[in-house]
């Protein structure tokens, strides 16, 4: 190459590099004003020159790079070969570890992994209908919020024990699923994600504005922490080991549909809909169904939400919620149950993480999840389905 | 013979397009009828009229002797044991060749949400069957060395027996194959004829929409011939050849060209 042409290349490399540290400039010069906005700026200028600098590695070894970072967390592949004691011991002696560490956690470390928790909880019931079954829903927080608010509600009016709750909570957020989803399932693809956010709205509007039931923005006091035989959850550590339980059974009960008749229907209903319908598989119905349980796992897991904070109000329930398990369910691997764990735990502990850059943290979460799906767009764990698929086109 | 399937008067209508017009058909047990006639003749329009895909405007579809199936969804009409498989293959790609089988079985086991989540011995000895079976299946269609690849990386031709063995899995009484032999070498439609004969032999009905001629004039008991939505012909495959109509519908008319 001429000398002429790198000075060319490197101008234009350098005129965009400009352009684009000024427009990010402008864009967080109203949220962080002028001199705050500098060190996004400056972010932006430093990894422009990274992007400059990886450009000058030889090919081959990007390419190494790319296919390492595409093809590495084989995990699934890999756990489906070890030998079958390993598999069905791995998970307790996880729970095992987890119990134990639990003991010397500090209060606030056992908070956020109990926030961790309840997410995980979301994220392993949304997985049953959009990593399973394949259909987009986007309101899901609502389900979670019917869950929390019948907690509440009848906690406080009728001191319901959070034990019946539990069940409760679940059936009728379940209930909402199937009232939802009888007239909405059968579109298709993104009219369905349309509508199921449109319901979630809903339902958050319909909270902060039935006062005479939800006590409207203000949100609902006094709720009772759980208790069991006379014993009384009140600290963080008691919440931990509740929701470490709890995960464990919804863990096993996604595991086992996964790879029961239903969850291979599910399957066949996501890769081919018509072909499905036409082997005997009642699309409809199952699609119901898949949504009915996704509902019931957002219900149970907004009773133990209102369990948790002794508070609920409708701003719990926004649709970034939504976003944020969808967001869990995609990274982690859609359809895989542990990729779908550690995407939840990774998401609900990285705001916590990133606590030290304080304002900047989502500007730094937003680019970790831009980097993900460029570089792992299976997800952080797929299932063993996902990783040929995508191992393919890579 | 018992009568398998009749077809009625069946008509099916897009808007100003008639698609089928007026068609009857029966085939009897054990039989294996095909259907030919030219492109856009009307034949993948009658199967989905038969399996469910399509509500006909008119006419009807029985299976054996009176038991009524047109209105009724796929998935029941394939419960009541009419499966089919498709032109342009639809399997499940990320699904290995056994599990695609195991969907078939679908609507000939039970177990439910209770069941999964429990997993009683019921259950796992229902899904013990499930593969067994579908293993089963996928050696009788010759694609038991494939049962752990996904459908997607198959051969071609395996992945048209792939959907047979699929189709099997329902239990048919009658199995339509649409277009089995599109696209296979001589040495795989050898296979898929010795197959189809085998199918037949397992007591299943055949209902095959096919181009290649040899297929169809060496296995098939009788032969319909659809022309421009219409039914123009049918008998022995030897009747049908001499058919004039049907020469005339395949190599146009002699009329008019002088």
């Amino acid at each position: 190459m001429r000398t002429a042409d790198v000075s060319h290349v490197l101008r234009t490399r350098l005129a965009r590099a400009a352009g684009w540290t000024a427009a990010f400039y402008l864009m967080v010069l109203p949220l962080m004003g002028p001199r705050r906005g500098l060190w996004v700026a400056l972010a932006v200028l430093v990894v422009q020159a990274l992007a400059l600098a990886a450009d000058r590695v030889p090919p081959a070894s990007r390419e190494r790079f790319a296919a390492a970072l595409r093809g590495g967390g084989r995990c699934s592949v890999w756990m489906e070969h070890c030998p079958a004691w390993v598999r069905t011991a791995a998970p307790s002696a996880l729970l095992l570890a987890l119990a134990i560490a639990g003991l010397g956690m500090s209060p606030y470390t056992l908070d956020v992994a109990t926030n961790a928790g309840i997410y995980v909880l979301l994220a392993l019931g949304l997985n049953i209908v959009v990593g399973m079954a394949g259909l987009l829903v986007l309101g899901y927080i609502a389900f979670s919020a019917v869950g929390a608010y019948t907690y509440a509600i009848l906690n406080t009016q009728f001191h319901l024990s959070f034990w019946l709750a539990l069940p409760l909570g679940g059936a009728l957020a379940a209930c909402f699923g199937l009232l939802l989803g009888l007239p909405t399932l059968r579109l298709r693809g993104d009219y369905l994600a349309i509508v199921t956010l449109g319901f979630g709205e809903i339902t958050r509007i319909t909270l902060n504005n039935w006062n005479s039931l939800t006590n409207g923005p203000n949100g609902i006091l006094g709720i009772k922490p759980p208790s069991l035989f006379g014993f009384t959850f009140s600290q963080p550590k008691h919440y931990f080991y509740l929701l470490l339980g709890m995960v464990a059974l919804a863990a096993f009960f996604s595991r086992r549909l996964e790879r029961s008749r239903l969850g291979r229907a599910f399957v066949a209903m996501r890769e081919d809909e018509t072909a499905a319908e036409s082997m005997g598989v009642p699309t409809l119905r199952l699609k119901l169904l898949a949504f009915t349980l996704a509902a019931f796992w957002g219900g149970v897991a907004g009773v133990l939400f209102a369990s948790k904070q002794l508070f609920v109000s409708p701003e719990s329930f926004n649709f970034l919620e939504s976003v944020m398990v969808l967001c869990m369910v995609v990274l982690g691997g859609m359809g895989s149950v542990p990729g779908v764990i550690l995407g939840a735990v990774l998401l609900a502990f990285l705001p916590e993480v990133l606590r030290g850059v304080a304002e900047y943290r989502l500007i730094v979460f937003g680019a970790a999840m831009v980097l993900l799906m460029q570089y792992r767009p299976q997800g952080i764990w797929p299932s063993t389905r996902r990783y040929e698929e995508f191992r393919q086109e890579a | 013979m018992a009568q398998a399937l009749a077809i009625q008067n069946l008509t099916m209508r897009f808007d100003g397009l008639t698609a089928v017009d007026r068609a009857d058909l029966s085939l009897q047990d054990r039989q294996i009828v095909s259907l030919i006639g030219p492109n856009g003749a009307g034949k993948t329009t009658l199967f989905n009229c038969v399996t469910g895909h399509y509500a006909p405007t008119e006419g009807t579809v029985h299976l054996g002797k009176d038991e009524l199936l047109s209105g009724l969804p796929p998935h029941t009409i394939a419960k009541k044991g009419v499966v089919r498989t498709f032109q342009n293959i639809r399997l499940f790609p990320a699904m290995s060749a056994v599990e695609n089988v195991m969907v078939g079985r679908h609507c000939r086991t039970r177990a439910g949400v209770l069941g999964a989540l429990l997993g009683p011995p019921s259950v796992r000895r229902e899904e013990r069957a499930i593969r067994a079976r579908a293993r089963e299946l996928l050696a009788f269609c010759g694609a038991a060395e494939y049962e752990d690849q996904q459908a997607r990386n198959l051969p071609y031709g395996v992945q048209r027996r792939l959907e047979i063995a699929r189709a099997l899995a329902a239990e048919p009484k009658i199995l339509c194959l649409d277009e089995p032999a599109a696209g296979m070498n001589p040495r795989e439609t050898a296979d898929l004829i010795t197959l189809i004969t085998a199918i037949r032999g397992l007591g299943i009905t055949v209902f095959l929409i096919e181009h290649h001629m040899n297929v169809v004039m060496s296995i098939s008991d009788r032969v319909a011939v659809m022309d421009h939505g219409v039914k123009i012909a049918e008998g022995t495959p030897d009747q049908v050849q001499k058919n004039p109509a049907v020469i005339a519908a395949y190599l146009g008319e002699a009329v008019g060209s002088g």
